[in-house]
């Protein structure tokens, strides 16, 4: 068992608050138990309520002690859970995870601007070595059969159509978040910035245009014909940067039809990746000027298939 | 993306991952002292089940953690409602939709009473750590409901005979398939010696004992064969016990 009562001050010394998250504070510390190596501690207060352990640390934390066993190189490790012994009112919980130098936010921050939206991603960190890496997992979910979800999934600008809609979803929910972060790698500003559900629906279909009658989810309370019926817009004229193998993977991440959206397997395949491991298995050089260019303090230059150069 | 997505890769591959995972379960000892009122908790669990209309899946992990747990700790006996609270709660915030979580004061209701008192908030957030923590807070293991589901699916056939004669109406079948493997699930978390089976065992046997409860032949078709990768015979002790 990792998870054990108090003593956590004598292991870890605290050096920075990192940020205050939706139910909690992390903080860098030191591990003084290995060499002092940083680590990020996330120190959750748990009031006691009526349902007990708040359902978010139990997700979180199960997710991550189950991710743990596949060692995945793009998720963040959890090396220790604590709690401190329990009070009349509260116990606090201590997340002990691998120390990463930056989230993607400030990692793009350190580009050229038009600088970045009041949300900021945060879920997604960056290696020194520039290895991305998913953290928090609050509101994620082991998939099974019968599974009803939470309408309530990611910040509402990554926010896949059908989750708006309030139709059923999957995992092509994931796809279109993960198309609305690459034009984000290009434009260092989000795509479809909404300031409601309305209006975030009605910038998607301002760039995709509205979709056939046919892909509209069935028995969803907002009608198709509620919105203004406007044509596609080439997305070169919102990513002015991109070139036409990452435009056609980004028309296919971001195609309104959940089962049209490209899976991720298929995505990996895609022509745009193929080149950039293609290049990584040829050139041995890569990784050492890949490093370089991601140690100036996260400056880059627009994701490209070639490295970055 | 309702209807037909089981077909799909994706729950291809929960089911495989399924199938990894209950190889991992561990061997159930039966050794708790307290087994004895093993029978009058699960009880008691699915009246809550019941009267909260919470899911299967939530039920039967919860099961799994009470007979785990038990199986290596003692509970104090004025305690072991306590500890299956705390299971189910634990089970509903991890498989649950987040807005169908029972509160402690409206389950403290239904405890028997003159036996044990109501139990504090305190106590509830205690037992659910020592549960957790006693678990490394791993709590994705599947279960008998996990798979029953996907193996529903495939469980009538146009050409399946009922006494005899081709079935008039698939759905109406479906759904008496449906109500009885349900219930032959149900069966399986009353009585401890169906841990000796792995879940996707159990699942398949509760969908032939429904079968062979509702006179559908062929018992076993093909379909259901490749589907859940069990052949009748293996299946035979497990359903005998349920039925």
């Amino acid at each position: 068992m990792t998870s054990r009562r108090d003593g956590l001050e004598q292991n870890y010394e605290e050096i920075a608050v990192i940020g205050n998250g939706a139910y909690g504070t992390v903080y860098k510390a030191r591990d003084l138990k290995n060499d002092g190596q940083f680590v990020a501690m996330k120190r959750i207060r748990i009031q006691n309520t009526e349902e007990g352990m708040p359902m978010s640390a139990i997700r979180e934390i199960a997710l991550l002690k189950q991710l743990e066993n596949y060692e995945h190189p793009n998720v963040v490790r959890l090396l220790d859970v604590r709690h401190t012994d329990h009070t009349a009112s509260e116990i606090r919980l201590m997340l002990v995870f691998e120390y990463v130098d930056q989230d993607l936010s400030t990692y793009l921050e350190g580009c050229p601007p038009p600088g970045l939206g009041p949300d900021r991603i945060r879920n997604i960190l960056v290696t020194s070595q520039g290895t991305l890496k998913v953290a928090d997992f609050g509101l994620a979910r082991v998939y099974g059969f019968q599974m009803a979800l939470t309408s309530v999934v990611v910040t509402l600008w990554y926010r896949a159509p059908e989750v708006i809609l309030q139709a059923a979803y999957a995992t092509p929910v994931d796809i279109w978040s993960c198309g609305c972060i690459f034009v984000e790698l290009f434009n260092r500003r989000p795509l479809f910035c909404g300031q409601s559900d309305i209006d975030q629906l009605s910038k998607i279909f301002d760039i995709l245009g509205l979709p056939p009658e046919d892909d509209w989810p069935e028995n969803v309370s907002l009608p198709w014909n509620s919105f203004k019926a406007v044509p596609p817009q080439p997305l070169e004229q919102f990513v002015p940067e991109i070139d036409n193998d990452a435009k056609d993977l980004l028309e296919k991440l971001i195609c309104f039809n959940p089962h049209r959206r490209l899976s991720a397997q298929e995505a990996m395949n895609h022509s745009y990746f193929r080149d950039d491991l293609d290049s990584l298995r040829t050139s041995s050089s890569l990784s050492v000027s890949e490093g370089e260019s991601f140690e100036t303090d996260g400056r880059s230059d627009t994701p490209s298939k070639h490295g970055g150069s | 993306m309702e209807g037909d997505w089981w077909k799909d890769k994706i729950a291809e591959d929960i089911y495989e991952t399924f199938r990894i995972k209950e190889q991992l379960i561990p061997r159930y000892h039966a050794h708790s002292p307290q087994i004895w009122s093993r029978r009058i908790i699960v009880d008691w669990i699915a009246v809550i089940v019941e009267n909260f209309s919470l899911q299967p899946t939530s039920q039967h992990l919860a099961i799994y953690l009470l007979d785990y747990f038990l199986d290596k700790l003692e509970v104090d006996e004025k305690h072991l409602y306590l500890l299956a609270i705390a299971c189910l709660f634990i089970s509903v915030k991890f498989e649950e939709h987040c807005d169908r979580r029972p509160c402690l004061s409206s389950v403290n209701t239904f405890l028997p009473q003159n036996t044990v008192d109501w139990y504090s908030k305190d106590e509830l957030l205690s037992m659910e750590l020592t549960v957790l923590n006693y678990f490394d807070w791993i709590l994705s293991v599947p279960t008998v409901a996990h798979f029953l589901p996907y193996f529903l699916n495939v469980a009538v056939d146009e050409t399946d005979m009922y006494n005899g004669y081709t079935i008039r109406c698939k759905a109406t079948m479906i759904s008496y398939v449906e109500k009885y493997a349900k219930y032959y699930s149900e069966i399986s978390l009353q009585d401890h010696l169906f841990r000796n089976y792995n879940p996707s065992m159990i699942a398949a046997a509760c969908i032939a004992a429904a079968r062979i409860y509702l006179q559908l032949t062929p018992t076993w078709p093909k379909q259901l064969e490749l589907m859940t990768d069990y052949y009748l015979e293996e299946l035979l002790p497990c359903v005998h016990m349920m039925t």
